[in-house]
C-alpha cells in the first residue's frame, strides 16, 4: 500500500486520466463524425453533379438529334458547350474521388461513353457537312452539265430524241430527289434508288444522233455522277449508322450508367447515413461504457482509498479509545509508512507507554492506599471492641456479668418511661439472698463470690429474655419485667425461690432468697416502684426470709 | 473487275447494294491504331477490324514473307465507308462476308484469281457449298457460297467459278453467352434456346451487341424461339416483319429489359463480370474474357442453331502489280497453317483446317476442332490458360457446330429500316 498522500493524489489521476479519456473520446466522436459528414456531403455533392450531369446528357444528346433532325447549326455550338461542361465536372469528379470507387469506375465508363458520343456526333457532323458539299458541289455541277447539255442537244434538234431527251431528264431528276431524300425521308433506301443503267441506255440512244465529243463527256459525267450518288450513298449510310447505332448505342449507355450511378449513389448515401448513425451511437456506447466503467473503477479505487484511509483511522480511534479506557494492549496496526497514518500510530503507541506508566503507577498507589485502609479498619475495630468492653464494663457487674447498678437505672428509666407512655405493665423483683454476710464470714469472699455466680447462672436459666437482670449492690438482684402482670411476676418469683431452695451450693451449701415483689402503678416513679419491691423484701425478711411478699 | 460495268444492270443487285457488314465485331471500333512498317520494302496495307488484324499475326507474317505489313484495324463501319469511298488506301480487307455485296457493288474491290491461290483445292466444303457435311443445313441469310463465285455476268452467285469475291478464311458460329452462376444450366441443343434473351425472369439483365445487321437476328431468332413472331425467311425479313420486330422489342425496351448494348467485346465481358448482366449475345473471345477473369460464363448451343459468320479477305481494286503479288503471297502465308493455328486458340476456325493441324498440339486440335475434353491446361493466344483441364468446347466438335447454323450474318434489304428503327429500340 502506498502512503496515504500518494494514495489521493493516484485517485485524483485516475480522475483525471478517466475525465481526459472521456473528452479524447467525445473529441474522437467528433471528428469522426465530422469526416463522416464531409463524406457524406460530398456524396451528395456527387449525386447532385450526377443529376446535374443527366441534365446536360440530355441536353447534348437532345441537340445532336436536333441538329441531325433539323441541320439546325446552333445545335452544333450548343452541343460542344454541353460536352465541354459535362466532360469538366465528370473529370473534376473523378480526380477529386467525389464518390467511392465503384461510382469512380462507372464515372470513367460514363466519361469514355460522352467521348464515345462526342466524337461519333462530330463525325456525324462531318459526314454530313462532306455530304451536303458534294451534293451542293460536284454532284449538283455535274447535274447542271448534264442538263445543260441536254438543253444543248436540244437545240441540235435531235430527231429521235425527243422522247430520250425527256427521259433522260426524268432520270437526273430522279438522281437529284433520290439524293436529296437522302436527309428528307429520314435516310436513304435502296428502294428508291435512281436506276443509273437505265440512264446510261437513255444516254446511248441520245449520243448515237450526237457528236462524238457531246456523248465522250456525258458518258463520263453521267459515270462520275454515278460514282458519286454511290460514294453519296455510302457516306449516308455511314452517317445513318453513327447517328442511330454508334451515337444511340452510346446515349443508352450514358442514360444507364447515369441512372445506375444515381441509385448507386442514393444506395451509397443511404448506407453513409447508417454506418453514421450506427458509429455515432457505437460510439455513444462505447463513451457510456468508459464513463461507466471509468466511475466504478474511480469508484473503487477511491472507495479502496477511503477505506483504507478510514479503515486505519477508524482503527486508530478503536485504537485511541481503548488506549484512553487504558488499554495496554499492544497496538496491532501495521503502518510502515511515514505519513499522517503513521505517525498517529506511533503516537498510539507512545499513548500505550503512558498508559503502562500509569498502571504502574496507579497499581503502586493503589497498593498503598489498601495498607492504609485495612490498617485503619484493624484500628477501628481494636477501638471499637475497647468501647464494646468498655461499654459492657461500664453496665455489667463485674462478679456476675448481669447489669450493674447503672446499667440497672437506665434500663428502669426506659421501661418505666414506656408504662407511663403506653400504660404498660411492668413488675419488679426485688431479691436479696438470705444471710449471706454469714456465708462471706465463714466460707471467705472468694466462697461468696462463688455463690454469687452461680446464683446468677441459676436465676438466669428461670428468666425470660425480656426480662433485666441486674445486681443492686452486694447480695440484692432485680428482676425487672416488662409486659408481666403482678399475678405473673408472683408465679416467677415463686419458681425462683423454690428453685434456689432446692439448690446446693459448692462449699456454702444452702442458700435461700427473700423476693419482694412490686408492680408498675400509675403516677409510680422509679424509686416509688424500687420502694415498694424494696418495702415487700424488707416484710419477707422480717417474715422469716426464703419467701416472697407482694406489695 | 469483271463484271464491274454490269452490276448496276440487276435490280437485285441494287436493293441489294447495301452499306452492311458494320457488325461491330472487334473491339474498340473507334479508336483505331496504326500499325507502322519500319522500312521502305513492299508495304502491304491491311484494313480491317481487330479480330484478324493482331500485331502477332503481322510480325509472323512479315518474318515468313519478308515484306513490311500494315495493319489498320478499325470500327467496322468505319473500315467499310474508308473501303467503299477509298479503296486506293489499302491492298487487302479483312472483314465479314456480309461486308462483301457492298464491297463488290462499290467496285471497292476486285476478283481473285482461284489459280494463284496455293490451298485453294484445300479449302472445305463449308465455304464451297454452304454445307460442312452432306447431311447439314445451310441456314438462311447470305451462305458463303451464295456470294463466293463471280457469275458470268458479273454478279456474285453459288455456280462455282475462277474468279471469286473473297478469300475464305476465318469463321466461326456465335450465340449469347450466360452467368451460370445465376442462371441454371441448360444442356447444349436440347435446352439452351435463344429464347432466353427475351425471358422476363432476366429483365434488367440482358445486354445485345449494338449492330443492327447482327442484333436484329440475335433479336428475330429469340422472339421466334419464344413464338412471338415468325418469319417467311428469316434470312431475308420483310419490312413488316422488321417493323413487328421491333414492336415486341421495344415493348420489351420499355419495360426495361435490355440493361445495355454493347459496342465492343471487352465492353461485353465488362458487363457480364460486373454483375449488370446476366444474359448477352456475345462472341466467343467475350465469353473467354469472363471465363478467364473467374466467372462462368457458358457459350450457349441454343437448339434453334448458331449464328454463323464468315470472314472475307478481300483485295481492293487499285491493288496491282507488286502489291498485288505480296497480297496473293499474305493470302497463301494465311491458310499455310502458322495463322490458322493461331485464330484457332482464340475459338475460330479456318476453312482449310488439316493444314493447320501440324502447327498444333493434338490435344489443342482435339479441344477446339475435335470437341474432346481438354487434357491440360491449354494456353490461348497469348499465352495465358484459356481452357481448364477436362473443359468441352460448348456445342461439340467443328462440324457439329457448324451443322446447326440458324442464320448467316448477312446485310438484309430491309437494312436501312433496321438501322433507321434501331435508335428507336436502343434509346425507347
Amino acid at each position: 500500500m502506498f502512503p496515504l498522500r500518494q494514495r489521493i493524489t493516484l485517485t485524483v489521476y485516475l480522475t483525471v486520466l478517466l475525465a481526459l479519456m472521456v473528452v479524447i473520446g467525445a473529441w474522437m466522436t467528433t471528428q469522426l463524425t465530422r469526416a463522416r459528414v464531409a463524406s457524406l456531403n460530398d456524396l451528395i455533392d456527387a449525386s447532385a453533379e450526377v443529376r446535374r450531369y443527366r441534365t446536360r446528357v440530355d441536353q447534348m444528346q437532345f441537340a445532336s438529334f436536333r441538329f441531325i433532325a433539323s441541320n439546325h447549326e446552333s445545335a452544333v455550338d450548343r452541343v460542344s458547350v454541353s460536352y465541354g461542361d459535362t466532360r469538366a465536372s465528370l473529370q473534376r469528379c473523378i480526380e477529386t474521388r467525389c464518390a467511392g470507387e465503384p461510382a469512380n469506375a462507372r464515372m470513367r465508363g460514363l466519361l469514355e461513353h460522352l467521348d464515345g458520343f462526342h466524337k461519333t456526333f462530330l463525325e456525324a457532323v462531318q459526314q454530313r457537312q462532306a455530304i451536303e458539299a458534294t451534293l451542293s458541289g460536284r454532284f449538283a455541277e455535274l447535274l447542271a452539265g448534264l442538263h445543260a447539255r441536254l438543253a444543248a442537244s436540244d437545240r441540235l434538234g435531235d430527231s429521235n430524241g425527243g422522247d430520250a431527251l425527256n427521259s433522260f431528264r426524268s432520270h437526273l431528276q430522279d438522281i437529284e430527289s433520290s439524293a436529296e431524300a437522302f436527309w428528307s425521308a429520314g435516310g436513304p433506301s435502296s428502294a428508291s434508288s435512281p436506276d443509273f443503267e437505265q440512264a446510261n441506255r437513255v444516254l446511248e440512244r441520245i449520243a448515237d444522233a450526237a457528236p462524238q465529243s457531246w456523248r465522250a463527256s456525258a458518258e463520263s459525267d453521267l459515270e462520275e455522277l454515278r460514282q458519286l450518288y454511290r460514294q453519296l450513298l455510302q457516306r449516308s449510310r455511314g452517317h445513318q449508322f453513327l447517328v442511330n447505332v454508334v451515337m444511340a448505342g452510346e446515349a443508352h449507355e450514358m442514360q444507364m450508367l447515369a441512372e445506375l450511378l444515381e441509385e448507386e449513389l442514393s444506395a451509397e448515401i443511404a448506407a453513409a447515413r447508417d454506418v453514421i448513425d450506427r458509429q455515432l451511437r457505437a460510439f455513444a456506447l462505447g463513451l457510456i461504457a468508459l464513463l461507466v466503467l471509468g466511475s466504478v473503477l474511480v469508484f473503487l479505487v477511491g472507495r479502496a482509498m477511503a477505506n483504507s484511509v478510514s479503515g486505519q483511522i477508524r482503527r486508530l480511534s478503536r485504537i485511541f479509545s481503548e488506549l484512553a479506557a487504558g488499554s495496554e494492549a499492544p497496538i496491532r496496526f501495521d503502518s510502515v509508512h511515514r505519513d499522517e497514518i503513521g505517525e498517529l500510530a506511533r503516537a498510539a503507541e507512545r499513548f500505550r507507554e503512558e498508559n503502562i506508566e500509569n498502571h504502574q503507577l496507579l497499581d503502586r498507589y493503589r497498593a498503598l492506599n489498601e495498607e492504609l485502609e485495612s490498617k485503619v479498619v484493624q484500628r477501628t475495630r481494636a477501638l471499637a471492641s475497647s468501647n464494646e468492653r468498655l461499654e459492657h464494663l461500664a453496665n455489667t457487674d463485674r462478679l456476675t456479668g448481669v447489669c450493674n447498678r447503672r446499667a440497672l437505672d437506665g434500663a428502669l428509666d426506659a421501661e418505666v418511661e414506656r408504662c407511663r407512655r403506653y400504660e404498660h405493665s411492668l413488675a419488679l423483683l426485688f431479691l436479696d439472698l438470705d444471710h449471706f454476710k454469714q456465708v462471706n464470714d465463714v466460707h471467705g469472699h472468694a466462697v461468696g463470690d462463688k455463690v454469687l455466680q452461680q446464683f446468677v447462672v441459676e436465676l438466669r436459666s428461670l428468666l425470660r429474655d425480656s426480662d433485666v437482670l441486674g445486681r443492686w449492690g452486694g447480695e440484692e438482684f432485680i428482676v425487672m419485667c416488662p409486659e408481666t402482670a403482678s399475678q405473673d411476676a408472683v408465679h416467677l418469683a415463686e419458681r425462683i425461690r423454690s428453685h434456689v431452695a432446692d439448690l446446693d451450693f459448692p462449699i456454702a451449701g444452702r442458700v435461700t432468697v427473700s423476693i419482694g415483689v412490686a408492680d408498675f402503678r400509675p403516677g409510680d416513679s422509679i424509686e416509688d416502684l424500687v420502694d415498694r419491691a424494696d418495702q415487700a423484701l424488707y416484710r419477707a425478711k422480717l417474715q422469716g426470709r426464703n419467701r416472697l411478699v407482694a406489695a | 473487275m469483271a463484271g464491274k460495268a454490269t452490276l448496276e444492270s440487276s435490280v437485285d443487285i441494287t436493293r441489294r447494294d447495301l452499306l452492311g457488314g458494320i457488325a461491330a465485331i472487334g473491339a474498340g471500333a473507334l479508336f483505331p491504331s496504326i500499325i507502322r512498317a519500319r522500312d521502305r520494302k513492299v508495304t502491304l496495307r491491311v484494313l480491317g477490324t481487330h479480330v484478324t488484324l493482331q500485331e502477332p499475326i503481322r510480325r509472323q507474317a512479315e518474318q515468313d514473307l519478308g515484306i513490311d505489313i500494315e495493319f489498320e484495324p478499325g470500327g467496322s463501319a468505319q473500315v467499310l465507308l474508308r473501303a467503299t469511298t477509298n479503296p486506293e488506301s489499302f491492298d487487302l480487307y479483312e472483314q465479314w462476308s456480309d461486308s462483301t455485296r457492298v464491297l463488290w457493288r462499290a467496285d471497292a474491290i476486285q476478283s481473285i484469281d482461284t489459280r494463284r491461290l496455293k490451298y485453294w483445292e484445300e479449302i472445305n466444303p463449308l465455304s464451297k457449298t454452304g454445307r460442312i457435311s452432306p447431311g447439314a443445313s445451310p441456314g438462311a441469310g447470305d451462305v458463303p457460297n451464295t456470294i463466293l463465285y463471280v457469275q458470268p455476268d458479273g454478279r456474285l452467285g453459288p455456280e462455282p467459278s475462277r474468279e471469286i469475291s473473297f478469300l475464305p478464311y476465318v469463321h466461326n458460329v456465335d450465340s449469347f453467352g450466360y452467368n451460370s452462376d445465376v442462371i441454371a444450366v441448360g444442356e447444349p441443343y436440347v435446352e439452351e434456346s435463344w429464347g432466353w434473351l427475351l425471358d422476363p425472369k432476366h429483365s434488367g439483365r440482358v445486354a445485345l451487341v449494338n449492330a443492327p445487321s447482327i442484333g436484329i437476328f440475335d433479336l428475330a431468332l429469340a422472339a421466334r424461339a419464344r413464338g412471338l413472331i415468325d418469319f417467311a425467311d428469316i434470312g431475308a425479313m420483310t419490312a413488316d416483319e422488321v417493323d413487328a420486330l421491333f414492336e415486341i422489342a421495344i415493348d420489351y425496351k420499355l419495360n426495361n429489359h435490355f440493361r445495355a448494348f454493347w459496342r465492343s467485346v471487352p465492353d461485353s465481358a465488362d458487363l457480364m463480370l460486373s454483375g449488370d448482366v446476366h444474359i448477352a449475345s456475345m462472341f466467343s473471345p467475350g465469353v473467354t474474357m469472363v471465363r478467364s477473369a473467374g466467372l462462368p460464363c457458358l457459350y450457349a448451343a441454343p437448339r434453334e442453331g448458331y449464328r454463323a459468320w464468315h470472314g472475307v479477305m478481300c483485295m481492293s481494286r487499285a491493288c496491282s502489280g507488286e502489291q498485288q503479288d505480296a497480297a496473293y503471297a499474305f493470302m497463301n502465308w494465311w491458310l499455310s497453317g502458322w495463322a490458322g493455328a493461331f485464330i484457332a486458340r482464340q475459338g475460330y476456325y479456318i476453312s482449310n483446317p488439316e493444314r493447320s493441324r501440324p502447327f498444333m498440339e493434338s490435344d489443342e486440335w482435339g479441344y477446339w476442332y475435335e470437341g474432346l475434353p481438354a487434357e491440360r491446361p491449354m494456353p490461348g493466344p497469348d499465352g495465358r490458360i484459356a481452357v481448364e483441364p477436362g473443359e468441352v468446347r460448348r456445342g461439340g466438335s467443328y462440324v457439329e457446330r457448324f451443322e446447326n447454323i440458324a442464320v448467316w450474318n448477312t446485310v438484309m434489304p430491309t437494312y436501312d429500316r433496321t438501322v433507321r428503327r434501331w435508335s428507336e429500340l436502343v434509346l425507347a
